[in-house]
């Protein structure tokens, strides 16, 4: 009932493997997504000050394969963000930001347990380029440790004078434990507060991500 | 009583005095640092729409500007009360140390 409630929020919202920022503006909610054949995640982030936000996160490992417990499994958390340091620039910024929380780990066949979870998000963006790099760390009280390390570059080949929708080009890299990376290029596509993205692994696997802030 | 006209100059004119700090205003440009996408422009324009004072924003990304258009030429946004919205939404107000 509780990882339903999670997932619920999740879907209402939006993503752990983020496509944007972890804390955004004051009394702003995010809403964001992230999937793939062997996996989802979805997160909703409620923004309660200019350093500080609420998120209600959901996780799930769909292949067993794929997985480094050798089993499928769900991850429901909630996160407390803060924004550590932010450099602000004409027409750049970057951002060091850290996460900390705590929930539920459900792997298949066996009991749920206590889940403890903590991030690092670190980017700098400009009109036109774009680097993010992302780790988080699941300590399940009794399953394997599971972590996440993502590295994104982007650049946009054109910028707007006035609102439109605006594109591009991202290069993911992103490997979860010791299993095999995945490197995926990726179509971004956004207008006003809606960004999405399309793209294919080089193993072939579709993807797709979403955010939205209002 | 050599004080007498000078009190009365002073108080002659300080409705000017007052006047010129009053600054009316029916739209300003500010420069804004940190703002790189259309997702920055909407956190700002949501923000600065909030305010009661505020009827239109214009966001040109490009340019790391914004454009704040005020309902009312007497009541507009001080730079420390824009500084801090700016600051809320996420960026910097150029000019400003957030």
């Amino acid at each position: 009932m509780l990882r339903l409630g999670f997932f619920i929020l999740a879907l209402l919202g939006t993503s752990q493997i983020s496509v944007a920022h972890p804390v955004i503006f004051k009394g702003g909610i995010e809403l964001q997504g992230e999937t793939q054949k062997k996996d989802s995640a979805f997160s909703t982030t409620y923004t309660f000050s200019p350093y500080w936000a609420v998120a209600a996160q959901y996780y799930e490992m769909r292949e067993p394969s794929m997985s480094p417990l050798g089993r499928t499994f769900e991850a429901s958390t909630v996160q407390i963000n803060h924004l550590l340091k932010r450099w602000w620039n004409e027409g750049s910024q970057g951002n060091i930001y850290l996460g900390a929380g705590a929930g539920v780990f459900a792997p298949q066949g066996l009991p749920s347990e206590f889940l403890a979870r903590g991030e690092v998000n670190a980017d700098w963006e400009s009109t036109t380029l774009y680097v993010a790099a992302r780790y988080i760390y699941l300590h399940p009280d009794f399953s394997e440790d599971v972590d996440f390390k993502k590295l994104r570059v982007g650049f946009a080949p054109y910028v707007l004078e006035q609102e439109g929708l605006n594109s591009w080009f991202i290069l993911e890299w992103r490997q979860m434990n010791t299993e095999k990376a995945e490197v995926t290029p990726l179509l971004r596509f956004f207008f006003r507060s809606v960004l999405f993205e399309l793209g294919s692994s080089l193993d072939g696997d579709f993807k797709f991500n979403f955010m939205i802030h209002y | 009583m050599k004080w007498i006209p000078i009190i009365l100059i002073v108080g002659l004119l300080a409705p000017f005095s007052l006047n010129t700090h009053a600054e009316e205003k029916s739209s300003e440009w500010v420069k804004v640092k940190g703002m790189v996408c259309e997702v920055c422009a909407y956190g700002i324009r949501k923000s600065l729409m909030k305010e009661p004072e505020v009827q239109d924003v214009e966001v040109r990304i490009k340019e790391h500007k914004v454009k704040i258009v005020y309902k009312d030429p007497k009541k507009s946004l001080d730079r420390v009360k824009l500084a801090q919205i700016l600051e809320d939404a996420g960026y910097a107000l150029e000019g400003e140390k957030p």
